[in-house]
């Protein structure tokens, strides 16, 4: 009998099933690969197999009929069109580090335990909540499409501390929601999903990403990757039809930011030292940078690629350096990043060098495996794109000029004893309050900001610390560089010489 | 994301000094970060492109 249908796809008849945890998923979900697919086919869905295992994944909870937004748009726009009979539904898995009978017998105690509470409804997102913090690894879509089933897979970073020692921060993610069984999961992380040359390729997947964190910071529609492609598309077509998509120029990416009604902001930086801190600051400000990246193979063919960057990997194996008298830049320490490549997985470790000038990412092949000494591909950063909210008119260039020019005054200071470490990122208003009062030692600080100062909706933040003490130069984000508005200096020090010298300077008031 | 920054509580610990010339090193640094919004046509004729596959469709 002929079929149309994905056979493997279709397999199973139980809608939800707890299984243990299997390091090869895609022998587990029964996949086949598509008659003369490449070999790394199911290279993602590896990646996230291996990753799963480093986060000591022990259980999968897996949903046979999810209906997910992007698929089912994706489905409307092109796969519902084809001869192939593609299901409009696919399937998850979520992942958790705890024996399959603790997890099951957990899902029914969160709701017991609740249901005996005053306030059941509260009671069982709290509930729900310390159990993921605990459990929760993520979870994963798997597309009906056997030759690209890597769907919206939102996954736990790695920790804040790596085997070497040195730190990894990851202030480009968010939270997510995840509804199963009546219990709402949440994980933190950055949406990844593979391209699958139909509606997406690594331009279109790379904006997914980084819309994903927008979303978090304003109200950005939907933007699933059939929409970002045929937005991006709309008015310009340099390279032919929209789809299949076979990638986007970067004008075509910047069209697509601004049909959501954010700004693109497009900075080229010509070298390795201009590169760092921009990159470090747009990550550490949570804007989930899109970096489009270059490389000539070995056949002198050249290509452009765009990941979207999540995080970063502090100090090791290189320490920073004084760049004034005991003054230094939190980017110097900046030795890798973690980037969500299409073509990879999540949080894939790209680490950072300085080759002939310019800003290098070392980062695995897309066909290594698990047991093979992994080879690197090595891309040259040309340009980085962030979706910005309009009212950020600051460029982080303009940004960091500053951060220096205030540098070069406090390094001819003859007081700097101690070692100063600065760095600079954009804010939401109220996310920047929080921040400051949860530091524990400056809990009045907020209240005293509010009393004296309105805030801009972004505030763009020059930092300087000393041991444990902050000083902030505050700055108005929807001032320009020749009009600069400076809102005030905030400091956690009650005596500090360096704090009323930056407010002189800055003509702004000193709030302490 | 994160709402407590993580490296205030990691001792950080630097290599060397300030160079003799800081001062003219800042003045190249702000030089080269000023020239990163400078962009030319070209800049966004960019083909992003690349396949999971190693394919490459296309050159710029």
């Amino acid at each position: 009998m002929l079929s149309t249908m994905a056979p493997s796809f279709l397999s199973t008849n139980k809608l939800f099933e707890y299984l243990h945890f299997d390091a090869d998923l895609p022998k587990a979900l029964g996949l086949t690969p598509p008659p003369f697919s490449s070999s790394s086919t199911y290279h993602q869905l590896l990646y996230i197999s291996r990753y799963l295992q480093q986060l000591e994944c022990k259980t999968v909870l897996l949903e046979s009929r999810y209906v997910d937004r992007d698929y089912m748009e994706d489905h409307s726009v092109f796969y519902s069109r084809s001869l192939t009979g593609y299901p409009n539904y696919c399937r998850r898995l979520h992942f958790f580090n705890e024996a399959k009978d603790a997890v099951e017998a957990e899902f029914v105690k969160l709701l017991q335990e609740a249901a005996g509470d005053n306030e059941p409804e509260r009671a069982l997102r709290r509930k729900s909540r310390a159990f993921s913090a605990r459990a929760y690894l993520g979870f994963c879509v798997i597309k009906p499409l056997e030759g690209s089933p890597v769907g919206r897979t939102v996954l736990r970073p790695y920790g804040p501390k790596a085997d070497d020692g040195s730190l990894r921060v990851f202030d480009s993610t968010r939270l997510y929601q995840a509804h199963v069984a009546g219990l709402e999961l949440t994980v933190a992380g950055l949406a990844f999903q593979q391209q699958d040359v139909g509606v997406s390729a690594c331009a279109t997947t790379a904006l997914w990403s980084s819309l994903h964190k927008a979303k978090d910071l304003e109200d950005v529609g939907p933007a699933t990757p059939a929409q970002i492609t045929s937005l991006a598309s709309r008015f310009s077509l340099p390279f032919g039809r929209s789809m299949p998509s076979e990638g986007l120029s970067v004008d075509q990416m910047c069209q697509a930011i601004r049909a959501f009604e954010l700004a693109p902001h497009l900075l080229r930086p010509r070298s390795f030292q201009a590169a760092r801190p921009l990159v470090y600051a747009a990550i550490r400000s949570g804007f989930a940078p899109i970096l489009i990246i270059r490389r000539t193979t070995a056949t002198s063919i050249t290509t452009a690629h765009a990941v979207t960057a999540t995080g970063v990997k502090l100090v090791e194996p290189t320490r920073p350096r004084f760049f004034a008298p005991n003054i230094w830049d939190y980017s110097q320490a900046m030795t890798a990043l973690y980037v969500h490549d299409d073509r990879v997985g999540p949080y894939e470790k790209a680490s950072v060098r300085d080759a002939d000038g310019q800003l290098h990412l070392l980062m695995d092949e897309p066909t290594s495996a698990a047991d093979e000494v992994t080879p690197k591909e090595d891309w040259t950063l040309t340009h980085i794109l962030l979706p910005l909210h309009g009212k950020i008119r600051l460029s982080f260039s303009s940004l960091y000029n500053l951060l220096l020019r205030l540098t070069k005054k406090i390094g001819k200071r003859d007081d700097v004893g101690a070692s100063i470490a600065t760095e600079m990122f954009i804010l939401k208003g109220p996310a920047y309050l929080r921040s400051l009062g949860l530091r524990g030692d400056s809990a009045a600080l907020p209240g005293e900001i509010v009393k004296q100062l309105p805030l801009s909706r972004y505030v763009a933040v020059i930092r300087f610390r000393f041991s444990s003490d902050v000083t902030d130069v505050l700055i108005d984000t929807t001032s320009t560089e020749k009009n600069l508005h400076f809102l005030a200096v905030v400091t956690t020090s009650k005596a500090s010489a360096l704090a009323s010298d930056l407010a002189q300077w800055c003509g702004c008031p000193l709030v302490m | 994301m994160t709402d407590r920054d993580p490296k205030a509580s990691y001792t950080f610990e630097c290599e060397g000094q300030a160079p003799e010339n800081w001062e003219d090193q800042l003045q190249v640094l702000a030089d080269d970060v000023a020239s990163s919004v400078i962009l030319t046509e070209e800049d966004y004729a960019v083909r992003v492109n690349a396949l999971d596959d190693g394919t490459i469709l296309s050159f710029d």
